[in-house]
């Protein structure tokens, strides 16, 4: 393995690249025409492009992808996550191709991605599941009869793939029919399958996974759990490890179960198990990502194992190379997902052009970021455009440490969920750990932008109109240009007094 | 000098007057005081906007501000948060205009489905136009109650952000 193919953009192909860079590995980036000069092709050895904007075209496009590796020479596939990562014919295409797939063997990533062969088979391993029924395509009445009998409310789930897509909450039986149409058709568009389920809908549960790593010579450990449950539109935007409520009695019993899980499948690389906790600690399998994960920092943070430096060794046939004894997590870490959405309109996606961007710095902060200043947001693809995670020793710290790095950074251009990130890490339910899925739902459903400073930004913004404009504004410049300002750091002052 | 911003529907009135390195300044009638300012220009992205940083000392604080400006908006992001300020007359009439039953395409994206006709009557928050964007589909719905006059929505075609999708004629002027 000497030259890695990046099927991936934004932050995480950019993170995939260093690890690829430490390792001693070339890089190949690809890039769709909307993300020319974009971060990620600028973070690699060379750069390939696969097609045109849209997903489908390009960082979909399995043909392209595989020829861009025939081209650039690489001998090897990281996937990222999202995308083709999930994709166990594009897992055999590169194996089928000669090329090494950084991920798990194709067949373990078709069982976990199929939902209901995943709970099918986990389920046999003796792992608990949410309790669930598979539904006949088209047939609404039968439909009906069926989740009367699991009782409302039920959550509609598809069954190609996860990441909160085609997934519908269901109060009561009229709203059945229409959820199940509308989750159908983006599970079609996310998935190229309809196929739907339902699992009864747990009152308040917390969202706990586990991260595993496993060898090909027969090591199989997991990485302790991360804490999920704070999420928007069934996407995650906060994580921390550990899990506030989890005792230790608790936490065995789940990586326990997360292993078997694992283990069932033949699982190899890494990987993440993910279970929903009631109130009662009870836990339940909800389905295993066969990738690794966006919030895989917090876990790197506490246990200092490199979790993409261990794929690439994972995949190049080496042992692991430490045992479960090996593995002691230490301190308490969170990250939070920087996204360009407005959370006062329903978190809709805010694409554009990125005017301003100043991320923050320190100790125990991670930024990892996939845009610079002078970037589009591009319409076409999920509008995450960094994760910033801190760490400390104890949890109130790490909290007060991600606040004031949240507070140093700047976007300007596209709206983003900055604010409301800090709104969350701010609130008392979530300084005391009282954190659901329900949590947004519970606390912030209301939510305005704004905040105690609008009088000194109202001067702020005086002192700016009382000086003269930059040039710029009358010069042509190109919209999308980056300058060599905008990349070599956050200050420039000037002396006007 | 004097400065109206408009924020959240509220506008606020700021006079500075240059004093010993600084400003003594009102917003809305209430003394403060500027003691200093030291500004620099960042290379803007995009023609037409200006976009510098400002440290200043406000009332014995000391506080750190991007700025971005352009014709008729100034977006401040101050300590994590973005105070986006309107200045100009066409901010004040697309202010005016919230609630008035013009529902555009907030972004770029395909139409899934249209969920009303025209003639049709709608109540606030109804469902017209499901939109998928970014991958995720989302409902747009009626901002005021009333009788749609126009729907130029069809299902299948992909629309840019602003473009109208469907008017309504709000009771209150029907």
């Amino acid at each position: 393995m000497r030259t890695v193919l990046i099927a991936n953009r934004g932050e995480i192909a950019v993170r995939v690249a260093r690890a690829c860079r430490e390792a001693g590995l070339r890089t190949v980036a690809v890039y769709s025409e909307a993300d020319r000069g974009a971060p990620h092709v600028l973070a690699a050895d060379r750069a390939v492009p696969v097609g045109p904007p849209p997903a489908r075209e390009s960082y979909l496009n399995v043909d392209a992808l595989l020829a861009a590796a025939r081209t650039a020479g690489a001998d090897a596939v990281h996937p990222g996550y999202g995308f083709l990562a999930e994709n166990a014919a594009f897992a055999a295409a590169v194996e089928a191709a000669g090329l090494v797939w950084i991920g798990p063997p194709p067949k373990a990533i078709a069982t976990m991605g199929d939902k209901l062969t995943a709970r099918a088979t986990v389920g046999r391993a003796g792992v608990p599941l949410v309790p669930g029924t598979e539904l006949v395509a088209g047939d609404v009445a039968a439909a009906r009869r069926q989740v009367a009998a699991l009782g409302y409310p039920v959550l509609v789930k598809a069954a190609g793939g996860g990441g909160g897509k085609g997934m519908r909450t269901v109060a009561s039986e009229d709203e059945l029919a229409p959820a199940l149409a509308a989750a159908s058709r983006e599970a079609d568009a996310a998935f190229g399958d309809g196929r739907v389920y339902v699992e009864k809908l747990l009152r308040r549960p917390r969202h706990v996974e586990v991260q595993v790593l496993g060898d090909r010579h027969g090591q199989l450990v997991h990485l302790g759990e991360r804490e999920c449950s704070i999420q928007r539109r069934h996407q995650k935007i906060v994580e921390e490890t550990p899990c506030p409520v989890l005792t230790a009695r608790l936490r065995a019993e789940m990586t326990a179960a997360a292993l078997a899980a694992a283990r069932a499948v033949g699982y190899v690389n890494a990987g993440t198990v993910e279970f929903l906790l009631d109130a009662d600690g009870r836990f339940y399998f909800l389905e295993m990502n066969t990738r690794v994960q966006v919030e895989h920092p917090i876990t790197e943070w506490v246990t200092d194992i490199d979790i993409v430096a261990a794929q690439l060794r994972i995949a190049a046939g080496e042992p692991l190379g430490f045992g479960q004894s090996d593995v002691a997590p230490r301190g308490h870490a969170i990250e939070v997902r920087l996204y360009a959405e407005d959370p006062a309109r329903n978190f809709f996606p805010s694409p554009g052009l990125i005017l301003a961007l100043s991320e923050p710095a320190g100790p125990g902060v991670r930024v990892d970021s996939g845009v610079t200043a002078g970037t589009v947001v591009p319409v076409e693809y999920d509008p995450l455009l960094a994760k910033i995670s801190a760490w400390a020793p104890d949890r109130a710290t790490a909290v007060r440490r991600l606040r004031a790095a949240l507070e140093e950074t700047v976007v300007l251009g596209p709206t983003t969920n900055l604010g409301f990130l800090l709104d969350v890490l701010g609130h008392p339910a979530f300084m005391a750990g009282d954190t659901h899925t329900g949590f947004l739902a519970d606390h912030l459903a209301d939510w305005q932008p704004g905040g105690s400073d609008e009088t000194a930004a109202a001067l702020a913004a005086a002192v700016a109109l009382a000086r003269p404009a930059a040039p710029s504004t009358s010069g042509g410049r190109a919209a999308t240009a980056p300058t060599p300002w905008e990349t070599l750091g956050p200050w420039r002052l000037g002396a006007q007094r | 000098m004097d400065v109206r911003l408009r924020h959240a529907g509220r506008e606020h009135a700021i006079r500075l007057v240059p004093e010993d390195g600084g400003f003594a300044a009102t917003v809305d009638g209430e003394a403060h005081r500027i003691a200093w300012v030291v500004s620099g220009s960042r290379a803007a992205a995009s023609a037409g906007t200006t976009v510098d940083e400002h440290a200043l000392e406000i009332d014995g604080r000391v506080v750190r501000a991007v700025v971005a400006r352009s014709r008729d908006r100034v977006l401040v992001a101050l300590a994590g948060r973005v105070y986006a300020f309107e200045t100009g007359e066409e901010a004040r009439q697309a202010a005016a205009g919230a609630g008035s039953g013009t529902v555009a395409a907030p972004m770029p994206g395909k139409v899934l489905a249209v969920l009303v006709a025209p003639g049709e009557r709608v109540a606030i928050g109804q469902p017209l136009i499901v939109l998928e964007a970014m991958k995720m589909e989302s409902t747009l719905t009626a901002d005021v109650a009333g009788s749609v006059r126009t729907v130029a929505a069809v299902a299948g075609a992909t629309v840019a952000g602003g473009d109208v999708l469907v008017e309504i004629t709000p009771d209150d002027s029907a």
